[in-house]
């Protein structure tokens, strides 16, 4: 069976989630190692993606494209001194890079990618600080008014929000920092909320409706394996019609009349699958190849964290390849691998139109496919991942029918009658589909506390309502402090290893200096040297105010 | 020769290809283009094996140790060992797994352990109020706890979370809670109750989607890396609950 009226039309709406963990400016000197995933994504991820948008734009390709914004990484990316740790950074790389010339010379391979890193890097220096002054979000949203992007926010802190339901004002918390956030740096409310780690639970739905989100994305399996019965406190029987569900090429629409998108699952498997996806072909930049971690310390010492840890500089001679047990992988070829990077948009555009064309024969509708990534992957981790964005909208040009559109363009399209009721099931994007990620015998130990400060800082916001002065920064920085703590990177970390003492570090300290706060002001006395210290290492969210944890009547 | 001690800090700064060496050196059993993070956590673990109880006390813990520049920095006070509350919560971890943690005020806990007729505590796990004429009324297990635990894994096993495939079970997509109490004598006594939950779907949503429907097989009902039964190790180290 076909519908040749819908086969006209496919739709790809691509969503690129740009969020890092919080790394305010080190007082150490040169830098902390965490800084470094944000100078890194900086000069991988965003400034290449801006690059790209340049270029599309300049050709007139009518590229469409949804972008997260956390409100973490906007304050990182305003943070004017985390802005001059980057440019310090980048000026050591320019100096590593001009003895990397030297070192290289007796090798032409290595030798032209030395140079070719070097230019990069001294290009890119003067990209951000004169073409884009040193300001990526104005760019953004030059973007976003010219109809290209639009941005979505996301909790304040990246909260896994599922696990807070039970707190109302933890999560009107996250909500209403992250909406002054959005409106801070972009002075309109976005329509789109990204739910962290695609965490989504049916309890969400009406905290949605209520800060006027027109839309969200869930995993796949949200709706697949959606209960037929709604939670009585939300709203109660749904009476869902599941004869009509499409899957994950059309949205629903939730009993309080969010619509909530599905993530194409195929399109994260083709590029990010470890075994087969895209991104690991052999030909492709490997990330964790770096000189950094090679060169003899005298050679590297710019490059050096402040207790003597190695870390990347940025120059990386190697390709994926085949993994040897005793030899470096490849030498990396550019040409060949963009060259890769174009061919394998062709792969991902065309196993999206056909999987499109399939679901239009089953559907009344137009169909999408909603492509959700880390935006980190493309270009930080994945080097050729925005030559492989540009020839997706390149190349779609070329094919007719596809239209990329971004969410609430797509969703603006469509008649709400045509769309389903139904209450996805409780769901995320971590390991096996639910909680594990953020629950487990690696990170567990936090929660009691972290639940138990919450409380507090709702006991805090109520015994306090009008205070000024001293105590209003205290409570303001126990309001910081608390948002850190919840963040999702941190549980995350510890389940994957992954800089796992930065992560423990991270949340004890928040919940360490909430503490001392909570107890200062039962006593009434506070440092001010103290708490000036602390405003400005965990900086973030600098308008925040304490009383978002208040209870609402 | 003396034992070099390893530490997080000092395996950081040592060459990938010393790394790899290193734990050549050591036997373990290095894959090939391991990412260097994953090297130094196979050697610190190793090492933690290889170090007894007594000498690990005096190695840098660095789970816990700060740097010492951040200790100087802050002045916070140490986390409360309690809040002396007495308080249930739980966090649905999976269909299979809830996470319930607790807390008993100290002198409650004094109280009911030091009573003749002390008996232990428990978990109850039962349909929340309203839940009476659900198919779940009758569903409801109990876990005896230490007097010193305050956190468990609560496991459901995979027929009780079959409401939603074809097959219902016990509890499915019924309102659960978690009561925390106390046995005195013969009588139980409730010392706290959790708020009311539902465990995730396990399956598919319904006969639609159980292989005819081409637009769930479409958007990949068959290949989701999701939680699909219960036959899988949880990484968590806590025991599964006794139904």
């Amino acid at each position: 069976m076909t519908n040749p009226k819908i086969l006209q039309q496919q739709v790809i709406s691509i969503v690129l989630n740009a969020h890092l963990p919080f790394a305010g400016p080190s007082p150490e000197a040169p830098f902390s190692c965490e800084e470094l995933w944000f100078f890194e994504a900086l000069s991988e991820t965003y400034l290449p993606l801006l690059e790209v948008f340049d270029r599309l734009d300049a050709d007139h390709i009518p590229f469409r494209l949804g972008i997260v914004l956390s409100p973490i990484l906007c304050h990182m990316l305003k943070d004017e001194t985390l802005i001059a740790h980057y440019l310090d950074y980048v000026d050591r790389q320019i100096e590593f890079g001009s003895r990397e010339l030297d070192r290289t010379a007796g090798d032409p391979a290595l030798h032209a990618l030395a140079q070719s890193y070097y230019d990069r890097v001294v290009d890119k220096r003067i990209l951000f600080t004169e073409r884009y002054e040193g300001d990526v979000l104005k760019v953004m949203d030059l973007y976003q008014k010219k109809g290209r992007l639009e941005l979505l926010t996301t909790a304040a802190s990246y909260s896994f929000l599922p696990l807070y339901t039970a707190c109302h004002e933890a999560i009107q918390a996250q909500f209403e920092v992250a909406i002054a956030s959005h409106r801070q740096y972009f002075g309109r409310n976005p329509q789109g909320f990204w739910l962290p780690e695609l965490g989504w639970a049916p309890e969400l739905d009406g905290y949605l409706r209520a800060y006027n989100f027109s839309y969200t994305v869930a995993d796949t399996h949200s709706i697949l394996f959606e209960a037929a019965e709604a939670l009585p406190e939300c709203g109660g029987t749904i009476g869902v019609s599941l004869r009509r569900h499409r899957g994950s090429f059309y949205p629903v629409r939730t009993p309080s009349q969010v619509l909530v998108l599905i993530r194409d699952y195929y399109a994260r498997r083709d590029l990010f699958d470890p075994e087969t996806g895209y991104c690991a072909a052999p030909v492709y930049r490997d990330y964790y190849n770096d000189p950094g971690y090679e060169l003899p310390v005298n050679t590297i010492r710019s490059f050096l964290g402040a207790q003597g840890e190695r870390t990347a500089t940025g120059y990386k001679y190697h390709c994926r390849g085949e993994s040897t047990v005793n030899g470096p992988h490849g030498i990396y070829d550019p040409e060949r691998a963009m060259l890769q990077a174009r061919e394998h948009a062709c792969a991902f555009l065309d196993n999206r139109l056909s999987r499109l064309n399939q679901a239009a024969a089953y559907m009344d509708e137009t169909p999408i496919s909603l492509c959700a990534f880390d935006a980190d992957q493309f270009g930080r981790f994945w080097h050729e991942g925005p030559v492989f964005l540009e020839t997706l909208f390149r190349e779609g040009v070329n094919r007719e029918g596809l239209h990329f559109m971004t969410p609430s363009e797509y969703l603006s399209k469509q008649t709400m009658t045509d769309i389903e009721t139904a209450l996805p099931e409780y769901s995320s994007g971590g390991f096996n589909g639910y909680a594990e990620t953020w629950v487990d015998a690696s990170n567990d130990w936090m929660y009691p506390h972290t639940v138990r400060a919450l409380e507090r800082m709702v006991e805090l916001a109520e015994r306090f309502p009008n205070d000024a002065g001293l105590k209003e920064r205290a409570l303001n920085q126990a309001a910081r402090e608390i948002l850190l703590v919840q963040s999702a990177d941190w549980p995350r970390m510890l389940y994957r290893r992954e800089s796992a003492d930065f992560a423990r570090h991270q949340i004890e300290m928040a919940l360490r200096n909430f503490t001392t706060i909570y107890e200062a002001l039962a006593s009434n006395y506070i440092s001010t040297e103290w708490l000036t210290c602390l405003e400005r290492r965990h900086n973030l969210f600098p308008g925040i105010n304490y009383r978002v944890f208040r209870r609402k009547q | 020769m003396n034992e070099v001690r390893l530490t997080r800090t000092f395996l950081e700064g040592l060459t990938t290809t010393e790394l790899t060496a290193l734990a050549d050196s050591r036997g373990i059993d290095i894959p090939p283009g391991l990412e260097r993070i994953f090297i130094i956590a196979e050697l610190l673990e190793a090492a933690s094996d290889f170090y007894s109880p007594l000498e690990e006390d005096s190695l840098p813990n660095d789970d816990s140790a700060l740097p010492l520049a951040e200790a100087d920095f802050l002045e916070s006070v140490p986390l409360p060992r309690q809040y002396n509350i007495t308080y249930i919560d739980v966090f649905i971890r999976d269909p299979l797994w809830v996470f319930a943690f607790w807390e008993i005020k100290g002198v409650d806990k004094e109280m009911h352990e030091s009573a003749p007729d002390f008996g232990g505590y428990y978990l109850k796990v039962s349909p929340a109020e309203g839940e009476g004429k659900s198919p779940a009324a009758g569903y409801s297990f109990t876990v005896p706890v230490g007097t010193t635990d305050t956190a468990w894994y609560l496991g459901f096993s995979h027929s009780d979370n079959a409401e939603s495939g074809s097959c219902p079970g016990p509890c499915g997509s019924a309102l659960l809670r978690v009561e925390l109490g106390v046995l005195r004598g013969e009588e139980t006594v409730s010392l706290a109750v959790s708020r009311s939950f539902r465990l995730p779907s396990l399956f598919p949503a319904a006969g639609e989607y159980d292989g005819r429907n081409p637009l769930a097989l479409l958007s990949g009902l068959d290949e989701l890396p999701v939680l699909r039964n219960a036959d899988r190790l949880s990484r968590t180290l806590k025991p599964q609950a006794r139904i």
